[in-house]
């Protein structure tokens, strides 16, 4: 599988303060990613970098096996869509995609047009006049429309609805089969994504602290129930990430290597099994404890 | 397709404020020129320096129009050098459009003398001095070279930010100042005046040249370094 970003120590720092701390990873071809972490972690910073809108202040950065910066042979296979992306004041929702498919080599305007139908955009109206969660919608039809070999979305629905929201899903994915590329989502909404993401990176404090497939990452813990004594006789010498107790029943998230041995431990105190969600996991690795799943 | 020309459609996509209002501008106060020359009936007739509005407008433009777009550009993965060279580009033909009408309007003012009342709009004597190509090149290299003026000032503040921008500004009128002073107690200002009252319009505009080619090659620098 080919790489399309490679990036081996990336740092920045602005002032005395450093954002990204000797970050490396890869993207291979065609493999839905999350880029997941708490406010200020970073992740932007990282994907700016990546986009060359920003300047690395150390490290190596390869993208489709070149430089990005002033590159338009990489620059031109990028779409990199951002909640906090301007557009200029006069601008109404139909120049934003007839510019945008002036800078897509693979733009696809009937597939715009169909997706401004379902998001009801009015495509005459003012970019600035559109409400939070239209605003976002008008990225995520670019962002789709583009077909761009790496598309990112960074935080893509802020004041999107729910219903919004898996339209966007459903038609991610769905293009993604017909027209596959690598996707980069950078969200909060950890569950609501669990589903499409194939790998999961997170940054915390500029570090990226975990670079996992998400396979691999839910097979890390496990949750168990039972009563208060038999799951408390399981979590003995245990890393235990989350507990709740309802009468004499307990629940008890438990990290380890979810190992056939641990679950047939589990199974043998009578303990029922099930699979713990990606939000709770990140929240865990991320420090959030004090913090509940719920809220991040 | 050529990335620069996409960035030259995406600036004349707002027609509103790059064509249209300028205009709106520039007739607006020539109208009112109208109405009081109607008025006054001046016998020698009358001079008005409204025409300049258009080219304090570009000015405007040239620093209004960095803000505006640059991140949306480099959003959608302009290059640094395309988007120097689309907006660049955009301003001189602006300039260039609009020399051309303000010098058809001044062949029409002359040839009605001043549409029948004696006004003198766009046609500035000092300015036309014999002939119109020469009064098109006097408006086309002023124009450019304010836009362009406009343009580094944008350009400046997008490398350098808030602080940096206030910092040169401060330093360009202390030096303002230290020259003036210099020149006031050492050197002779008539000298100066004498200098410029000796020069025709176009050869001030042809000096504006060597402005407009550091200008812009000082924009492209400073585009170079700035990050969204």
């Amino acid at each position: 599988m080919s790489r399309i970003v490679e990036v081996k120590g990336l740092t920045k720092v602005y002032g005395n303060f450093e954002a990204v701390k000797d970050v490396t990873f890869t993207l291979e071809e065609n493999k839905i990613y999350g880029l997941l972490g708490r406010n200020g972690a970073g992740k932007t910073t990282v994907m700016h970098m990546i986009t060359a809108q920003q300047f690395k202040t150390s490290g190596e950065l390869k993208v489709f096996g070149e430089e990005p910066y002033e590159n338009n042979r990489v620059l031109s296979q990028i779409c990199f869509i951002k909640e906090s992306q301007k557009y200029p004041d006069n601008y109404r929702v139909i120049d934003v995609l007839e510019v945008a498919a002036m800078f897509f080599p693979n733009w696809d305007q009937a597939f715009a047009h169909e997706l401004i139908e379902e998001f009801r955009l009015p495509l005459k109206r003012r970019v600035k006049k559109l409400s939070r969660g239209m605003l976002s919608a008008v990225g995520i039809i670019v962002g789709l429309a583009s077909r761009a070999p790496l598309t990112i979305f960074d935080e893509p629905y802020l004041g999107l609805d729910a219903v919004a929201r898996e339209l966007f899903y459903k038609r991610l994915i769905e293009d993604y089969a017909e027209h596959p590329r690598t996707v980069v989502l950078s969200t909060h909404l950890i569950d609501e994504v669990s589903q499409l993401l194939e790998h999961v990176m997170v940054i915390d404090q500029g570090k990226l602290i975990l670079n996992e497939d998400t396979e691999v990452l839910r097979g890390r813990a496990i949750s168990v129930g039972g009563t208060t004594a038999q799951v408390e006789e399981f979590m003995k010498g245990r890393n235990v990430i989350h507990r709740e107790s309802f009468g004499g029943l307990l629940t008890a998230t438990v990290m380890g290597t979810g190992s056939t041995d641990d679950r047939k431990q589990a199974e043998s105190l009578g303990l029922t099994i099930a699979p713990v969600s990606l939000q709770q996991l990140i929240v865990h690795l991320t420090g959030g404890s004090v913090r509940k799943a719920g809220e991040a | 397709m050529n990335r620069s020309t996409g960035v030259m459609r995406m600036h004349l996509r707002d027609k509103f404020s790059y064509l249209i209002l300028p205009w709106i501008i520039c007739l607006g106060s020539f109208a009112i020129n109208l109405i009081v020359g109607g008025l006054v009936q001046e016998e020698k007739g009358f001079y008005s320096g409204g025409i300049m509005s258009i080219f304090i407008y570009m000015l405007v433009t040239g620093i209004v129009v960095v803000p505006q777009t640059i991140p949306f550009a480099l959003g959608l993965g302009v290059r640094r050098s395309d988007y120097f060279a689309g907006t660049a580009s955009t301003l001189t033909i602006l300039s260039f459009i609009f020399s051309a009408m303000l010098t058809l309007f001044s062949w029409v003012e002359a040839t009605t003398s001043g549409w029948g009342i004696k006004l003198g709009f766009f046609h500035l004597p000092y300015l036309f001095n014999g002939s119109h190509i020469q009064e098109f090149f006097v408006f086309f290299l002023i124009m450019l070279v304010m836009s362009l003026c406009g343009f580094i000032i944008a350009c400046f503040h997008r490398r350098f930010g808030k602080t940096g921008t206030f910092t040169m500004f401060i330093t360009l009128f202390l030096l303002g100042s230290l020259f003036s002073l210099y020149m006031t107690f050492y050197a002779d200002w008539m000298a100066v005046f004498h200098w410029f009252g000796d020069k025709t319009a176009l050869d001030l505009a042809v000096r504006t040249i060597p402005f407009s080619i550091i200008f812009a090659a000082l924009s492209y620098l400073f585009l170079r370094r700035s990050a969204v």
